[in-house]
C-alpha cells in the first residue's frame, strides 16, 4: 500500500494537473421565497441557539469527566432549577447568577474562547428596552418566567448596542468570577 | 469587483451584527440572502435529482451555522461573503445526505482507477480527486487547495484559515483522511484510514 508519503505526492500531481473545484449549476438559480413556516422556524430556532450551543459544549466537556447534565447542575448551589434550565439550552442564562455561571465553565474547564462570545450572544437576546426609551429590562434575576413575561409585556424594542453592553457587563462579571475560581484552585 | 468590496463590507457588519444582538442578525441575513439560498438548494436538488425533502432542514442548519463564532471566523477566512459560503455548505450537506441513497461512481474508468496512485496518469488523478472534493465540506476543500494546489507551508495556511498552527495540522490531517476515505470509496487501492 503506498505510504502517507505516495499519497502526498499524488495529491501534489493531481492538483498540478488541474484538479477543479467543484462548480455548480445551482449558482445561477433565481431566488425562491421563504415559506413563512420556514422563516418563523429558523427565528425561533435563532432566539435559543447561541444558548443551546453553549449548554452543548459544557455538556461536552463534562462528559469527558464523566458528568451528565443532573450531576452539574448541583455546581450551581442554590441555582439548581435555573442551572437545570441552562444546561437544557433555555432560559435567560442571567438567572443563574454570574457566579453560578462560572462555576459551571470552571469546573468542566471550558477555555474562555469557548465561552465568552456565545455567552455575550445568548444574554443579548433577552435584553429589551422600552420602547419610549428608559431603562434597561436587563436584570431579571430572581424573576419567575411569569413574573418577567409581565414584567416585559409592554411594548418594548431592540436596540443591539445597548443590549451588547447590558451583555457585556454579566459577562464581564462570570469573567472575573471564572478568574477568581481559576486562581483559587 | 466595487460591488463585491461592498457585499463584503456589508456581509461583514452582518457577522458582527449576529455577535451582538442574533436575532436581529439573522433577520437582515435572512431577508437578504434567504430567497437566494433557498432558490439555489432547490436548484441543486433537482440538477442531481435528489428530490427537495431535504432542503428547509438544510436551509435552517445552514443559516444556523452563522450563530457560532467559530463559524463566522471560518466564513470571514474564507473571504467574507455570506451567501457562497452558506450555499457551498447547503451543497455539500445535500451532496452528503444523498450518499446514504445514491451510488457516488467517478468518470474515470475503473481500469484506470485500479491503477492505484503511482499508475495513475495525472490527468486522471486530478479528475478523480475533483470528484472525491464535492463530498468534501467546503472548509476541508479550501484547506487541500491551499496545501497542494497552492502549495504553501502549514504556517502559511494557518495564517491564510486564521487559525492555530495546531489547529491547522490537525484540520489538515483530517481533511487529507477524509479524502483518502471518499477516493477508496471511489475505488482508488490505497488505505483509506490514516493513523
Amino acid at each position: 500500500m503506498p505510504s502517507p508519503g505516495n499519497f502526498d505526492e499524488f495529491l501534489f500531481q493531481a492538483y498540478a494537473a488541474g484538479v477543479q473545484e467543484p462548480s455548480y449549476g445551482a449558482d445561477s438559480a433565481p431566488p425562491l421565497a421563504v415559506p413563512k413556516e420556514l422563516t418563523a422556524r429558523v427565528m425561533r430556532a435563532t432566539k435559543s441557539a447561541s444558548l443551546a450551543l453553549l449548554a452543548d459544549r459544557v455538556l461536552s466537556y463534562g462528559k469527558s469527566f464523566g458528568w451528565d447534565a443532573d450531576e452539574l447542575k448541583y455546581e450551581a448551589v442554590g441555582y439548581e432549577t435555573q442551572a437545570e434550565k441552562f444546561l437544557a439550552g433555555k432560559g435567560d442564562p442571567r438567572t443563574l447568577t454570574a457566579e453560578g455561571v462560572a462555576r459551571l465553565f470552571h469546573l468542566v474547564g471550558l477555555p474562555l474562547a469557548d465561552w465568552r462570545t456565545l455567552l455575550t450572544q445568548a444574554v443579548a437576546g433577552y435584553v429589551t428596552f422600552p420602547a419610549s426609551g428608559g431603562q434597561a429590562l436587563g436584570r431579571t434575576s430572581g424573576l419567575s418566567d411569569e413574573e418577567r413575561a409581565t414584567a416585559l409585556s409592554g411594548e418594548e424594542a431592540k436596540d443591539p448596542l445597548r443590549a451588547s453592553r447590558v451583555a457585556n457587563d454579566f459577562v464581564e462579571e462570570v469573567i472575573e468570577a471564572w478568574t477568581n475560581l481559576k486562581k483559587s484552585h | 469587483m466595487r460591488l463585491k468590496r461592498i457585499d463584503k463590507v456589508i456581509d461583514l457588519e452582518l457577522l458582527n451584527l449576529i455577535g451582538l444582538d442574533p436575532e436581529e442578525g439573522f433577520r437582515v441575513v435572512h431577508a437578504r440572502y434567504g430567497a437566494h439560498l433557498l432558490g439555489r438548494l432547490e436548484a441543486h436538488c433537482r440538477n442531481r435529482e435528489y428530490g427537495d425533502g431535504d432542503v428547509a432542514d438544510i436551509f435552517q442548519e445552514a443559516l444556523m451555522r452563522l450563530i457560532d463564532p467559530e463559524k463566522r471566523d471560518q466564513c470571514i477566512a474564507s473571504g467574507g461573503l455570506i451567501l457562497p459560503w452558506l450555499t457551498k455548505w447547503g451543497y455539500w450537506r445535500l451532496d452528503d445526505l444523498s450518499r446514504a441513497r445514491v451510488t457516488w461512481r467517478s468518470r474515470v474508468a475503473h481500469s484506470v482507477i485500479a491503477e492505484g496512485p503511482s499508475g495513475m496518469a495525472a490527468t486522471a488523478a486530478a479528475q478523480l480527486v475533483s470528484e472525491a472534493l464535492v463530498l468534501l465540506t467546503p472548509r476541508d476543500q479550501r484547506l487541500l487547495q491551499l496545501r497542494y494546489g497552492e502549495c504553501l507551508t502549514e504556517p502559511e495556511i494557518a495564517l491564510a484559515m486564521k487559525l492555530t498552527l495546531g489547529a491547522t495540522k490537525k484540520a489538515l490531517h483530517d481533511a487529507r483522511s477524509r479524502l483518502k476515505k471518499v477516493l477508496y470509496d471511489l475505488g482508488l487501492p490505497i488505505e483509506a484510514e490514516e493513523s
